[in-house]
């Protein structure tokens, strides 16, 4: 046997340092399908993707419009056009204005505009989203005085007759489906929550023609009274804008979200008895206190908490978590306790010291496995445990559980082969038993 | 082609340099996923998951450091997220009850174990324990980095970690027993 001996961390670190499996082939042609579907929504001049898609079927929804129109007009210019829907169709990214101005001058035009109308309102909407995003209070104040300026916008500050806030924490509980719902007014600063947020805006003017609302984190809405959900903690500026009688009016109040801790937690072991240990792993996240029951009406505020439950049966545990800001979640699991089974279990084979006789006694930390004895004892009242050898000759006996068989007869150590042991007993239940076997002693 | 070249050539999008990268380097990644994962296709799904990856962000790549290390980086955290995403999924262990025996020593002779044991002492690991005692004993990473990739406490990772240990060191002794006993009968 080698003498080279390492801690556990290095041999698996040397043993797994350039382990290798091969992948079956299957996994290289997912991996081509989706990086071939991520760059057809890429933009590349060079290659076919989603926008040369898209350009297509503009012009050819355009060019078709402009062919229904003048269908009534005109039939024999309509199969010119579908000509020249189908030419666009095949040579896919060139558009042979030449051929589609020998056709008709009239439709080209109208089918130009078309395509503009559509490329501006895009731009604008992608302008619109990107200012969206800035949050800042001052910049956003900035990008209203100068619009103002510009619409002739009147604007109000955080009015609070302007908007009813109708708010409920969204939060699906795992045990109980809570919802707090409060009407708060807009612009008092109390719209404040534990992420997912659900505010509902709820608007007090009168004929209000138009809407326009956008809710601090991307998000925007043309209803009156809009409903929003605020999944990420943050602070966000709310600003609406209405058009009543020709006028318009802006409004904008702060939203302040939590963050909602995660209550998440496992069990370490599995295949519990009643009367043993259970340890929880707790994985919950962000949060400050923990509160623990147990489901046999005990409870437990630590962190990682040891318990073992006193029946058996199947036990709900729930866990919830709480932060600072006063979110919470929880989470629950359930968990089967087993009666006590009792039990003895001894091992196949043994390596008795060489050196000399140690009386049997033995310790369950001591890893040499020099001594014979049971490794499982649940519940064992009486014991006796006797070691036969070939011959059938009774070579150790003892009734203290506490003694094993060191592997020595008479002072001497014994040839190393198989030897039979018989284990009878009772155990505290009243039951009894009789366990035999072998076990291979060798040096 | 030389390293360098087939990262240029990757952060391009070129797919025959793709194909390559992925010859080259997706037998050792998976020999990474399958230590993360319950099974062969679940470190197959890992893998197909961290070449999308690979492939997406190669352009950050900054080529300091080593670009093998890069690689199986991306591999650990993908392995990382997929835990998290199926942890809500998974509460039951197959443990034998290995609660009654408990070792002090840390060592064992290497030459006892092959590979493909080794392996499955690590595969028979509850999940949480698997991704600890992977990241720390093989992978190297500190408690502290566990801890911040995992988003678990650093006690929690310490603990797991030691548990996951005392399994492993149950089943070596285990494993050495039932060879001690194969070896005697031959004989």
């Amino acid at each position: 046997m080698s003498n080279f001996k390492k801690d556990i961390e290095n041999f698996y670190q040397d043993a797994f340092n350039n382990y290798e499996l091969k992948p079956s082939d299957k996994v290289w042609g997912n991996i081509e399908k989706e990086l071939m579907k991520k760059s057809f929504f890429k933009f590349n001049p060079k290659k076919i993707n989603i926008y040369y898609t898209v350009i297509i079927v503009l012009l050819t929804v355009g060019l078709s419009s402009a062919f229904l129109l003048n269908k009534k007009t005109d039939t024999k210019f309509s199969a010119q056009i579908f000509d020249v829907t189908s030419v666009i169709n095949n040579s896919r990214n060139t558009i042979s204005e030449n051929q589609i101005q020998a056709s008709n001058d009239k439709v080209i035009a109208s089918n130009h505009t078309i395509f503009k109308e559509e490329v501006v309102e895009k731009n604008n909407l992608i302008s619109t989203n990107s200012e969206i995003f800035t949050t800042e209070i001052e910049q956003v104040n900035n990008d209203l005085l100068q619009k103002s300026e510009i619409n002739n916008t009147k604007i109000i500050f955080g009015i609070s007759d302007a908007v009813n806030v109708n708010i409920t924490n969204e939060k699906a509980d795992t045990i109980s489906k809570f919802a707090e719902q409060k009407n708060v007014k807009f612009g008092l600063s109390d719209c404040k929550g534990c992420a997912p947020f659900k505010v509902v805006f709820d608007s007090k003017i009168q004929n209000i023609g138009l809407a326009k609302w956008d809710f601090g984190d991307g998000n925007i809405s043309t209803e009156i009274n809009p409903e929003h959900i605020y999944n990420t903690h943050g602070k966000y500026v709310v600003c609406v804008e209405y058009l009543v009688n020709g006028e318009k009016s802006k409004f904008f109040d702060t939203v302040y979200v939590n963050e909602t801790p995660v209550a998440k937690f496992d069990v370490s072991n599995s295949n519990l008895q009643k009367k043993e240990i259970v340890e929880f792993v707790n994985y919950s996240q962000n949060a400050t206190i923990y509160n623990w029951d147990f489901g046999d009406n005990t409870i437990n505020t630590e962190f990682e908490p040891e318990h073992s439950y006193i029946q058996a049966g199947k036990f709900t545990i729930k866990l919830k978590v709480t932060n600072s800001a006063n979110c919470s979640d929880s989470s629950s699991k359930e968990l089967e306790i087993k009666e006590e089974k009792y039990q003895i279990v001894f091992p196949t084979a043994f390596t008795p010291n060489i050196s000399g006789s140690n009386g049997g006694t033995y310790s369950l930390t001591n890893v040499n496995n020099d001594v014979f004895y049971p490794v499982i004892a649940k519940g064992v009242e009486e014991y006796n445990l006797t070691i036969y050898n070939r011959k059938g000759i009774i070579i150790f006996t003892t009734d203290d559980i506490k003694i094993g068989w060191d592997g020595y007869f008479n002072n001497q150590l014994v040839s190393p082969e198989v030897y039979v042991y018989a284990v009878k007993g009772k155990y505290f239940n009243g039951e009894e038993f009789l366990v035999t076997g072998n076990v291979t002693l060798f040096y | 082609m030389d390293e360098i070249e087939l990262i240029d050539r990757c952060k391009k999008q070129d797919s025959s340099a793709q194909k390559f990268l992925y010859n080259k380097y997706s037998g050792l990644l998976l020999g990474i996923c399958s230590r993360y994962s319950k099974s062969l296709s679940d470190a197959e799904d890992i893998l197909q998951e961290g070449f999308l990856k690979i492939f997406l962000n190669i352009k950050y790549f900054a080529a300091i450091g080593s670009f093998e290390g890069w690689l199986k980086k991306i591999m650990v955290n993908t392995a990382i997220t997929h835990y998290h995403k199926n942890l809500k999924h998974q509460y039951h262990y197959d443990i034998e009850d290995i609660k009654e025996i408990s070792i002090e020593t840390n060592e064992f002779e290497e030459i006892e174990f092959s590979k493909e044991e080794l392996f499955e002492t690590i595969q028979s690991l509850p999940d949480g324990y698997k991704m600890v005692f992977n990241l720390y004993a093989v992978e190297g990473y500190k408690h502290k980095e566990i801890a911040e990739m995992m988003s678990i406490d650093i006690n929690t990772s310490k603990s797991q970690y030691s548990r996951a240990k005392k399994i492993i060191q149950t089943k070596l002794l285990e494993l050495k027993q039932k060879k001690y006993v194969k070896l005697q009968k031959r004989y």
